[in-house]
Parts: C-alpha cells; sequence; structure tokens
C-alpha cells in the first residue's frame, strides 16, 4: 500500500528577489511500513523535505499525495497520522505550558478520551518513552535536552500517527544519551509498525539506525535534489554520486579531506550559489562537464538508482 | 509536603522582605535628592512675586516678601541639605508635607483632590489603549507582509510620531470648540452635585471624555507596534509550527501558544506605564483643564510653589517605584520560567 508519493516537488524560496530551490522535481514513493533514511548536509534541503512531508511547508510546484489524496484535501488525515520531531527540543516546546498541558489537548482531540482515562492514557505514554509520569507539571526550563527529546516524542505520538518525521532527533544533544533516543525511535518503529522518516547528515548515526532496522532504503539530497537512492549499506559501501562519495569520506576521516586535493575541492565554500540550472552540485564537482551546467541528468541504475552524467 | 513549604515560606518572605527593603531605601534617597535639589536652587517663590507683582500692590509688599522668605527659611533651618532633607523627610513620615505657599492650603489637601481625577483618566486611558493595542497588534502580526499590515503600520507609526499636546488641541478644538459636542474644562459641570448620582457620573464622564481619548490615542500605537512585533517572533518559534502539526485548532493557537507568550514583555511595561502616569499627565491636564496632578505641577513649578512641587514629587517617586515592584513580584505568575527560589 502506498502510504506518500511526492510528484515533481518542488519548493522555492525567494529572498531578495533572489531565488533559492528548497527541493526541486523530487519523485518519491513510501509503502505504508516503510522506514527512510534522508541524508545530506546542511542546507541541502532535508528539513525542507520533511517539513512537506508534514504539511507544513506548501509545495511551488509538483505533487504531494498521501494515501493517494492531494495534501490539501487530505490535511485533517495528515495532522493524524503525520508527526514530527525536531532538533532542538527545548524550542519546540511552550515555554508556558508543563509537560502535562502540552500534550493532554492532542490527545484529547485525537484519542477521543475523556475524564480520568486522559491523565492514565498520558501517563502511559510518558512510560512508553520511559519518562517518570511524575515529570509531567514540570516546565520545559526544568528539563535535560534528552528528557526534552522524549517528550517531544511522546507528543508526536499523542496523535497516533503512523508516520514519524525525525529531523536531525539527536543533533543537539550530548553523544551519551544519542543512542537512547535512536533506540527509543527504533524501538517505537517496530512496536507500532511506523513508518520513521529519519532524517540525518551524520553518516554514523544512519548506520547505527540502520543496523537496528536493516535494509533501509536511503535518499541521499542535495540542492532540493534527489541525487542517489538506494539501499543503504550499498550506498555506504558503494558511494556512485561524487556528493555522495565525498559525504562518505568525510564522515570516516577528516583528515582524509584535508589531505586529499580533490576531496578539498568538493568541501563547501559560503560563495558556493546554488546554481538554479543544471546540477546543483556542479560548482564543487571535480568531475564537471558541460552538461551538468545546462541539465539535470536522468536516472542510471548502477546498480542503485544515481543522478549524475557519469554514469548515462 | 509540609516540612518543604516551611523553609520555601521561609525563603520568600526573605526574598519578599529584601525586594520591599530595596524599594523603601529607593524612595527615600531620591525624597531626599529631589528635595535638596530644589530648595536649594536659586529659584524662590519670593522672587516671582517681586517680579511679577508690583511692589505697590498689597500682595507685592516688601513685608510680605519678607514673610515669605522667612518662611522658605524655616524649612532649611540648618543651611546643611543632608541634615534639613532628613528632616524634611521626619516630617513626611508624620504626614505633614508642608502649606502650600500660593493658597496657604496644606499640600496633602490640595494632592488628595487632584490624585482621583488624574488616576482616573490616566489608568483608564491605559487599560483601554492596552487591551485594544494587544488585540489590534496580534491581528496585524498575523497578517504580517499584507497590505492591511503595511497601512495600519503607517497609520500608527504617524499617530505615534504626534505629541499629546497636538492632538489634545485639536480634539479640544474641533469636537469641544467647533462642535460644542464636549466641555472644554473641568471635571465635572458646575450644575450638578458631587456625589453618587447619575447627572453627576455622566458629567464626569463627558469631561473626561477628551483627556481619556488623547491619552488614548497617544499610548495606543506604541502598544500595537509592540504586539505585532512580538507577534511575529512568537509566530516564528517552532513550538508553534508543532501545535499546528498535531492538529491544535487555531483560535487555541492564537490564544495559548502566540498570545499568551507574546503578551509577557508587554505586561512588566504596562505595570511601569501606569506606575510613572500617577505623576500626572502635565500637557493634557494642561490643555483641557483638568483639575489633576499634571495640571497641580504645572502651576506648582511656574510658582516655584516648592512644598506642592515636592509633594507631588513624593507621588511620583512611590508610584514609579511600587509599579517596579509589583511588575517584578507579579511577573513570575505569568512566566513560569521566573519563579521565585529556583
Amino acid at each position: 500500500m502506498e502510504l506518500i508519493r511526492l510528484e515533481k516537488s518542488t519548493v522555492v524560496f525567494e529572498n531578495e528577489g533572489r531565488k533559492v530551490y528548497g527541493l526541486k522535481d523530487v519523485n518519491l514513493r513510501i509503502n505504508e511500513g516503510e522506514s527512510i533514511l534522508v541524508l545530506g548536509e546542511s542546507g541541502a534541503g532535508k528539513t525542507t523535505f520533511g517539513r512537506v512531508i508534514v504539511g507544513l511547508q506548501k509545495l511551488t510546484k509538483g505533487k504531494y499525495f498521501y494515501r493517494g489524496k492531494d495534501y490539501r484535501k487530505n490535511m485533517k488525515l495528515l495532522r493524524k497520522e503525520v508527526q514530527y520531531v525536531y532538533q532542538d527540543p527545548i524550542s519546540a516546546l511552550n515555554q508556558s505550558k508543563t509537560i502535562r498541558d502540552s500534550i493532554l489537548p492532542s490527545i484529547k482531540k485525537w484519542r477521543k478520551v475523556r475524564g480520568e482515562k486522559l491523565e492514565e492514557e498520558l501517563d502511559n505514554l510518558l512510560k512508553s518513552v520511559e519518562i517518570e509520569p511524575e515529570l509531567k507539571n514540570r516546565y520545559p526550563y526544568q528539563l535535560s535536552g534528552g528528557q526534552a527529546q522524549r517528550i517531544n516524542i511522546a507528543r508526536a505520538l499523542s496523535t497516533n500517527p503512523r508516520v514519524l518525521v525525525a529531523d536531525e532527533p539527536v543533533t543537539m544533544l550530548d553523544a551519551s544519551i544519542r543512542v537512547g533516543i535512536v533506540d527509543l525511535l527504533t524501538s517505537l518503529k517496530n512496536d507500532r509498525g511506523l513508518n520513521l522518516i529519519m532524517i540525518t547528515h551524520d553518516l554514523a548515526l544512519a548506520r547505527y539506525v540502520n543496523y537496528r532496522l536493516g535494509g533501509m532504503r536511503s535518499i541521499v539530497i542535495y540542492g532540493g535534489r534527489i541525487v542517489e537512492e538506494g539501499n543503504f549499506s550499498e550506498i555506504l559501501s558503494d558511494p556512485l554520486h561524487p556528493y555522495t562519495k565525498f559525504l562518505v569520506e568525510s564522515s570516516e576521516d577528516l583528515e582524509g579531506v584535508g589531505s586529499q586535493e580533490i576531496l578539498k575541492k568538493m568541501v563547501y565554500q559560503e560563495t558556493n550559489d546554488l546554481p538554479l540550472k543544471g546540477c546543483p552540485f556542479a560548482p564543487r564537482c571535480p568531475f564537471v562537464r558541460d552538461a551538468c551546467l545546462n541539465s539535470f541528468p536522468e536516472v542510471a541504475e548502477n546498480p542503485h538508482r544515481v543522478f549524475c552524467y557519469i554514469y548515462s | 509536603m509540609l516540612i518543604k513549604l516551611k523553609p520555601f515560606l521561609l525563603y520568600m518572605l526573605k526574598w519578599l522582605a529584601k525586594r520591599v527593603g530595596f524599594s523603601i531605601i529607593t524612595i527615600i534617597i531620591t525624597i531626599m535628592i529631589s528635595w535638596a535639589l530644589i530648595e536649594y536652587s536659586p529659584e524662590s517663590p519670593a522672587n516671582f512675586i517681586n517680579s511679577v507683582l508690583p511692589p505697590n500692590s498689597i500682595a507685592g509688599k516688601p513685608t510680605l516678601r519678607l514673610e515669605l522668605e522667612q518662611y522658605l527659611m524655616t524649612l532649611k533651618p540648618h543651611g546643611n541639605p543632608l541634615i534639613d532633607s532628613l528632616q524634611y523627610l521626619w516630617q513626611v513620615l508624620h504626614g505633614n508635607l508642608g502649606i502650600d505657599i500660593i493658597s496657604q492650603v496644606p499640600v496633602t489637601t490640595i494632592i488628595a483632590q487632584a490624585l482621583p481625577w488624574t488616576v482616573f483618566i490616566v489608568t483608564t486611558s491605559i487599560l483601554i489603549s492596552y487591551f485594544l493595542g494587544i488585540r489590534l497588534g496580534m491581528k496585524i502580526g498575523y497578517k504580517r507582509g499584507t497590505k492591511v499590515d503595511s497601512s495600519l503600520m503607517s497609520l500608527f507609526t504617524v499617530t505615534r510620531s504626534i505629541p499629546v499636546y497636538i492632538s489634545g488641541a485639536l480634539l479640544l478644538f474641533f469636537l469641544g470648540f467647533e462642535l460644542g459636542w464636549f466641555p472644554t474644562g473641568g471635571a465635572f459641570s458646575i450644575n450638578v452635585t458631587p456625589g453618587f448620582n447619575i447627572p453627576f457620573i455622566l458629567s464626569v464622564i463627558k469631561h473626561a471624555f477628551l483627556p481619556i481619548l488623547t491619552l488614548t490615542l497617544a499610548n495606543l500605537a506604541g502598544w500595537v507596534l509592540h504586539m505585532r512585533a512580538n507577534t511575529i517572533y512568537t509566530l516564528g518559534e517552532d513550538y508553534v509550527s508543532f501545535a499546528e502539526i498535531r492538529g491544535i485548532n487555531s483560535n487555541n493557537i492564537e490564544t495559548k501558544y502566540v498570545g499568551r507568550n507574546a503578551i509577557l514583555p508587554l505586561y512588566t511595561s504596562l505595570i511601569y506605564t501606569i506606575g510613572f502616569s500617577f505623576g500626572g499627565s502635565i500637557f493634557v491636564e494642561e490643555i483641557f483643564s483638568y483639575p489633576g496632578v499634571g495640571h497641580l505641577l504645572y502651576n506648582a513649578i511656574q510658582y516655584n510653589d516648592y512644598p506642592l512641587e515636592m509633594g507631588i514629587f513624593i507621588i511620583l517617586i512611590a508610584s514609579v517605584v511600587v509599579g517596579i515592584l509589583l511588575a517584578d513580584l507579579t511577573y513570575s505568575l505569568l512566566d513560569p520560567r521566573v519563579k521565585v527560589g529556583e
């Protein structure tokens, strides 16, 4: 069963007359029960992708179908079934509300429970993210980062969602509590049959998620475009697109990036403006050819999907 | 629970005592400094009488001037600002603010007559402009970037820049003199008997209408612009997006997520503003000949009427300090991040 389908989805941001693509012609299908990893560096369009999936970001062009229906006509279902966990756990909580008051409204709205059952439901929800129910009367500023992120996950689960978009869920947390949060997310995926959409720049984290869930599909995004798509372990062991290669190399060992001339060229420069035409990676790509500057390549299967003129 | 409560209460009391203590010290020091500055200034009511009244008139008699100067000397018998101001403070603590030089009536009596009028027009106008301002500011904030937003923004920026003595004079001229809809001076008509009766209350409202309108217009723009900015800032906060994602209805988001947080900085300003305004709004009360504290202060300064000036300054100082103290004490009720004892 198809759950999510993006067709030529495009988001354009305009800033002082300058156009930037948040997403450009993204085609993607996610089936029920399927989880994916979304990889890319900051500014690549990962967060825009997440915001489109949860319905926060309107598409400029293209289509987004949720359960076969256009997202704009399916907002109610989207609000119930697609939830979001964000990288900054504290700012995601309303500072003037207690945890209880933050979570209760959506339990009331979507789970249709009333009265004493409500508190019970809340307590169970908190227990399911390994938070002591006594903490529910606290305010966000009284929580640690890890606790706050668990509360955010509980709040996202309060609507009984089918899809959980986790946008860099552990980036702002200490290394020592990251694994705990990721374990929680993956076990929730298994227990509830959630579709987990894990967005991250951190390949080590992606590797761990893939290890826990096994055989995950992943997409690599750059400049709002999907540049490579396939099984995560395949992408990791055999990256095809120059950008993916760079991503994999630099995640393994920064010294290697610093010492190799070819990799140094690919390092992001603040002056690199994303081109509106052709391949967005062209200005950084050491293998750039004329074609790259004019048009974006068709997909090549070699052995997984990649969008690069080297392979077509 | 009880065991926990006791040290907390103690801590609260200690904290409260400290804050109140500091406020009292602030009031005392400010009163002493103001008194010394006024009393030891080269200006004197005697100078005024000398220069304005012809020497041969009864009031301008040299004997009267001498008498006045002698009276003034009794206010600073030691010739030492510190000791004299302490003595003044001692008198103030006994409720004695001295005798008004011009009218020969105790200062406390004069202020007690004027203060209610000022409190009435100033608090009414501040509360109206505040509640109107936050509603409007929030609506405009929600419509940011639209034509409604930009045109209202320019309108309020213009009205904010118009001083009260211009808008007040214009309102007085058109609505008071030209159209005759409102009286042009005083706090109530001479035809009504003061007391709790309907003609008197109606007369008071009619007389206060223009001063309140002028002050409301002057304050409104500030609240609107401030609230608009806060609303736009709060709308960009992550938790607002998250409420939207969870399908919380938009009215709820507007009041409990956006409004609730955007209003916080304005709450403190509200309490301050009320505190500051007890000194009266000099221009407005003068334009509308409204018998409030501002009107009194204006006259007192004109005649170098020291005891009256000082009396009004004490009201002003106390209300500002108490306002700040109140804002501090009550802020934690609104913002849970600011809690006593944590």
